[in-house]
């Protein structure tokens, strides 16, 4: 099934702050997270996570920090901040009214 | 596959990648270390010769990273955070304020006095406005301040001017020093980079404007030094080469005023000192212009230059 890439890039940063609540984490992980998750169905364009990640870190939250990986490169990592929890709590109210509002719909249709 | 053939598909990555746009080398290294993620991943399951194709699809078109990545990223470098950018500038904002009210008092509106203050007015809003390039300027400047300041508190009989000026300087390097690696891009660096070479080359303008018998001279160098070093920041605002012509006349300008400057005799109370202070700045400037130079050629965009990337957020 093909995700319409507006709902998929609605979802990305919900999505990474919810990973990112288990833990530090970076890009590629992210992304295998993401793949387990959805069984496969949500195919992000892999690049485009970063300018997501990047946008979060912005905003404040998340911030990356750099450490060395499993392969012994220097590699950035990010983490969730205060803040960054805040604004998940708040996206997962939203995204639960959308969720229910869509399943009562669906059930009458 | 080779690994031959693995470094070249990863550089090819990556030049794909800057021709697009100018990304920090943490941001590139972060993407590559995804690359190679990728293809060991595609090895390992048992795929050959199209691991690499798969792993850029995967990955993206380049340019359309890229691109999206400039919507975040500036050319110049991450964008401060609000609590950096205006902690900084709360710091800076009096202490430019004083400053230009000092020095167009003394030298009048009209004169170079007058348009450090326009310049300094044009950095500090640009810094209240959180913008990468005005970090990266205004960083520069700080960090350039820092000795000089540390001594003038020796050297001059009042030393509290110095000592305020010293810890206002320091604070706002602190709060704009990047925080992580790629922080500032290349071209912000080259921007930092003319903050001290500006100074080089006021330094040389003041110096000869008090010459041993008490003429006012201004040498036609050093007013060539500071307008090509003005020049060079307009260059690699908008990142076109002409900057780097602008940063190497600055460079040599400023080295051809200095020279003057050793014929001049200190009547200050530690002419050593002072002495050092002055040629360290020249000499500094004249250096940290060349390294602008050196910045605005590799960076720069073919064409006269965009405006584009200057504002962001």
């Amino acid at each position: 099934m093909k995700i319409d890439k507006d709902l998929i890039a609605a979802s990305a940063s919900p999505l990474v702050l919810a990973i990112l609540r288990g833990g530090p984490s970076y890009g590629y992980a992210l992304i295998q997270e993401v793949r387990a998750l959805s069984g496969g169905e949500l195919a992000w364009s892999e690049g485009m996570l970063y300018p997501v990640l990047h946008r979060l870190e912005d905003q404040g939250l998340i911030e990356s920090f750099e450490d060395v990986g499993e392969n012994g490169r220097k590699r950035r990592y990010y983490r969730l901040r205060a803040e960054g929890k805040r604004a998940l709590a708040d996206e997962r109210k939203q995204w639960e009214v959308v969720h229910a509002t869509l399943a009562k719909a669906w059930r009458n249709a | 596959m080779s690994d031959l053939e693995l470094e070249a598909a990863v550089a090819q990555y990556r030049d794909e990648l800057t021709a697009e746009a100018e990304l920090a080398r943490g941001d590139l290294d972060e993407i590559e270390d995804h690359l190679r993620a990728l293809i060991e991943e595609l090895r390992a399951a048992g795929r050959g010769a199209d691991a690499i194709a798969i792993a850029r699809m995967r990955l993206g078109d380049p340019r359309d990273v890229a691109r999206e990545h400039a919507r975040v990223r500036t050319p110049f470098g991450a964008r401060p955070s609000r609590a950096q950018a205006w902690s900084a500038a709360l710091l800076v904002t009096p202490l430019a304020g004083y400053v230009s009210w000092l020095s167009m008092r003394h030298a009048g509106a009209w004169s170079f006095a007058g348009l450090e203050l326009v310049l300094s007015a044009i950095v500090i809003a640009g810094l209240w406005a959180r913008q990468a390039w005005a970090r990266g300027v205004v960083l520069g400047h700080a960090v350039s301040m820092i000795v000089p300041c540390a001594l003038a508190m020796w050297l001059w009989p009042d030393p509290r001017l110095a000592a305020a000026m010293l810890a206002i300087y320091a604070g706002a390097a602190v709060f704009l020093w990047p925080r992580r690696r790629g922080e500032l891009s290349p071209t912000g660096i080259g921007l930092a980079l003319l903050a001290p070479a500006y100074n080089g080359a006021i330094v040389t303008l003041a110096y000869q404007m008090t010459r041993d018998d008490g003429s006012l001279i201004g040498h036609p160098w050093a007013y060539l030094a500071v307008g090509a070093a003005i020049a060079a920041g307009a260059g690699l605002l908008v990142r076109a080469r002409w900057g780097c012509v602008a940063a190497v006349v600055s460079a040599g300008a400023t080295l051809r005023s200095g020279y003057d400057v050793l014929g001049l005799t200190f009547r200050f109370e530690h002419p050593v000192a002072q002495q050092a202070i002055v040629y360290g700045w020249i000499v500094g400037g004249a250096l940290a212009a060349a390294g602008a130079a050196l910045i605005a050629w590799r960076h720069a965009r073919p064409g006269l230059g965009t405006l584009r990337d200057v504002i962001s957020g």
